[in-house]
């Protein structure tokens, strides 16, 4: 569902998209079927992972298959912020899920300390956080931590 | 005096075992050839309507695509024809790069320590699976059912409790790294395509599995055991040892696919391989191996990954709507598996 709304949100903005599906739990069929998009699609210009270790993936077959496509992603992992740090992927959209956990946490702790109520009641944004080349450097070291 | 005898010859009766056939007829009553139509059936379908398809680096696309399901599925085969299951082969590959990844991570050795350790840890996930079997006789299904859960949860445990995420760490920048990788997976320039070298492994790994069952003791032995455990047993074929060695040639796949899913994207997911077990099978059985064992090939096994590599690849290449992807490839699988059917009936009634 949150993966299908993410290639809903990429459409809206892109109308050309395609959507390619891959089979989350074989990383060389991954490979493969995206290899096989991108021979087919010569001419796409971007292409975007829905997970970081989906989109590292990705990466690999877009270097092998000599594509031009411009690499991007969501989630964040240690490797992938090294490699917007090192340019070879354009940015990804963090949904900071370390921050939804602490966040969560602390806001029961402070109702119960002192009847505290973070953001009035209304949902209390945690994120998307974009990370690019610019931002990323600040990102790696509590990417390393699995913080961020 | 002469006596002379005169020796009444029998009618015509010859052994029907010794009765000629001709070459065409010899090939239908191939088990694999059901599947060989269909593959040709598929790639000219595909080759028809999209022009990327036959293109040489579309090709190799294919036949990676195809290797990664073909190499599991040589051991599946031939565990087939002896007459068994296992549905533990999609997580056993991804244990098996879990161990190589984090033994050398944890211990910082060289990776080729990490890659011997996870060849003996296939080998025994294959082995404790006969052994299990053997001992106690319940069917092959729910022994490996059971494997299947235990590995889905020590891979996920283990890896969580050694590393303390949910992948195993890049080992890009280890020790021995570039060396496995050149071997589990590099690739090949041929006529100016890069061809994944676990196609060469695959179709190495075909030549040696159909050589064992064609030409060999041991092939006999697979084809009795599956055929009829009892009567083989009868006859003096090692029952027990035929069959664990089955799934232990099975671990050793399955070491072979991890090594390569490890050195070709560093880090290894715990969660993955769920699932692939069935791919590895539907390719046998396409292939022409029967489900309950005593009939099959494994030249079988590796056109029936083929046909799904092509179904599978193919799809995309004809740039069809990814939503009817599964859809597509559901009624591909069972028209190959139709088509294999119907070239297999005609070919025993021929034969009789």
């Amino acid at each position: 569902m949150g993966l299908e709304a993410r290639c809903a949100g990429v459409k809206e903005k892109v109308a050309g998209t395609e959507i390619l599906y891959v089979p989350g739990t074989d990383m060389a069929q991954v490979s493969s079927t995206v290899t096989a998009k991108l021979q087919a699609t010569a001419d796409a210009d971007a292409i975007i992972g829905l997970g970081a270790p989906y989109t590292l993936t990705i990466l690999k077959a877009v270097t092998s298959a000599g594509s031009k496509a411009k690499v991007a992603s969501f989630d964040m992992n240690a490797e992938l912020a090294q490699k917007i740090v090192d340019g070879e992927i354009a940015f990804t959209v963090d949904q900071q899920p370390w921050l939804q956990g602490y966040g969560a946490i602390d806001a029961l702790w402070q109702a119960k300390r002192g009847g505290f109520q973070v953001g009035g009641g209304q949902p209390v944004l945690t994120g998307p956080s974009i990370v690019d080349q610019e931002t990323a450097p600040a990102v790696l070291e509590f990417a390393k931590e699995g913080v961020r | 005096m002469t006596i002379t005898q005169s020796v009444t010859k029998p009618p015509a009766l010859r052994d029907e075992r010794l009765i000629k056939r001709n070459p065409f007829q010899k090939l239908l009553a191939r088990p694999e050839v059901g599947a060989l139509v269909g593959a040709i059936v598929l790639f000219v379908f595909f080759a028809s309507v999209s022009q990327t398809f036959i293109q040489p680096n579309a090709f190799a696309t294919v036949l990676y695509g195809s290797s990664t399901i073909g190499i599991m599925a040589v051991g599946v085969s031939l565990l087939m024809i002896g007459g068994e299951f296992d549905l533990s082969t999609g997580v056993a590959v991804i244990s098996s790069a879990l161990t190589a990844s984090m033994f050398s991570w944890y211990f910082s050795m060289n990776v080729w320590v990490g890659v011997v350790l996870a060849l003996v840890v296939s080998l025994g996930i294959g082995f404790i699976n006969g052994w299990i079997l053997m001992k106690t006789k319940l069917p092959s299904f729910i022994v490996t059912l059971a494997t299947f859960l235990m590995l889905t949860g020590l891979n996920l445990g283990l890896t969580r409790m050694i590393g303390g995420g949910v992948s195993s760490p890049s080992i890009s920048d280890m020790d021995g790294y570039q060396a496995a990788r050149a071997v589990f997976a590099s690739s090949v320039k041929i006529g100016g395509v890069d061809v994944n070298n676990t196609v060469f492994i695959w179709i190495a790994l075909v030549a040696v599995a159909s050589w064992v069952l064609l030409r060999t003791k041991v092939g006999n032995w697979i084809f009795a055991v599956g055929g009829d455990a009892n009567a083989a047993r009868a006859v003096g074929v090692p029952v027990k040892a035929t069959k664990i060695g089955l799934f232990m040639a099975v671990g050793f796949c399955g070491w072979v696919l991890g090594m390569h899913n490890l050195f070709a994207f560093d880090a290894v997911q715990s969660g993955e391989g769920v699932g692939n077990e069935f791919l590895y099978i539907i390719a046998a059985v396409i292939g022409g191996c029967l489900l309950t064992g005593g009939y099959g090939s494994a030249v079988g096994g590796a056109i029936g990954a083929f046909i799904f590599g092509m179904a599978n690849k193919g799809i995309v290449y004809a740039q069809w709507n990814p939503d009817w992807f599964k859809f597509f490839l559901g009624l591909m699988l069972l028209l190959a598996t139709i088509v294999n059917l119907i070239v297999k009936r005609r070919a025993d009634a021929s034969k009789g």
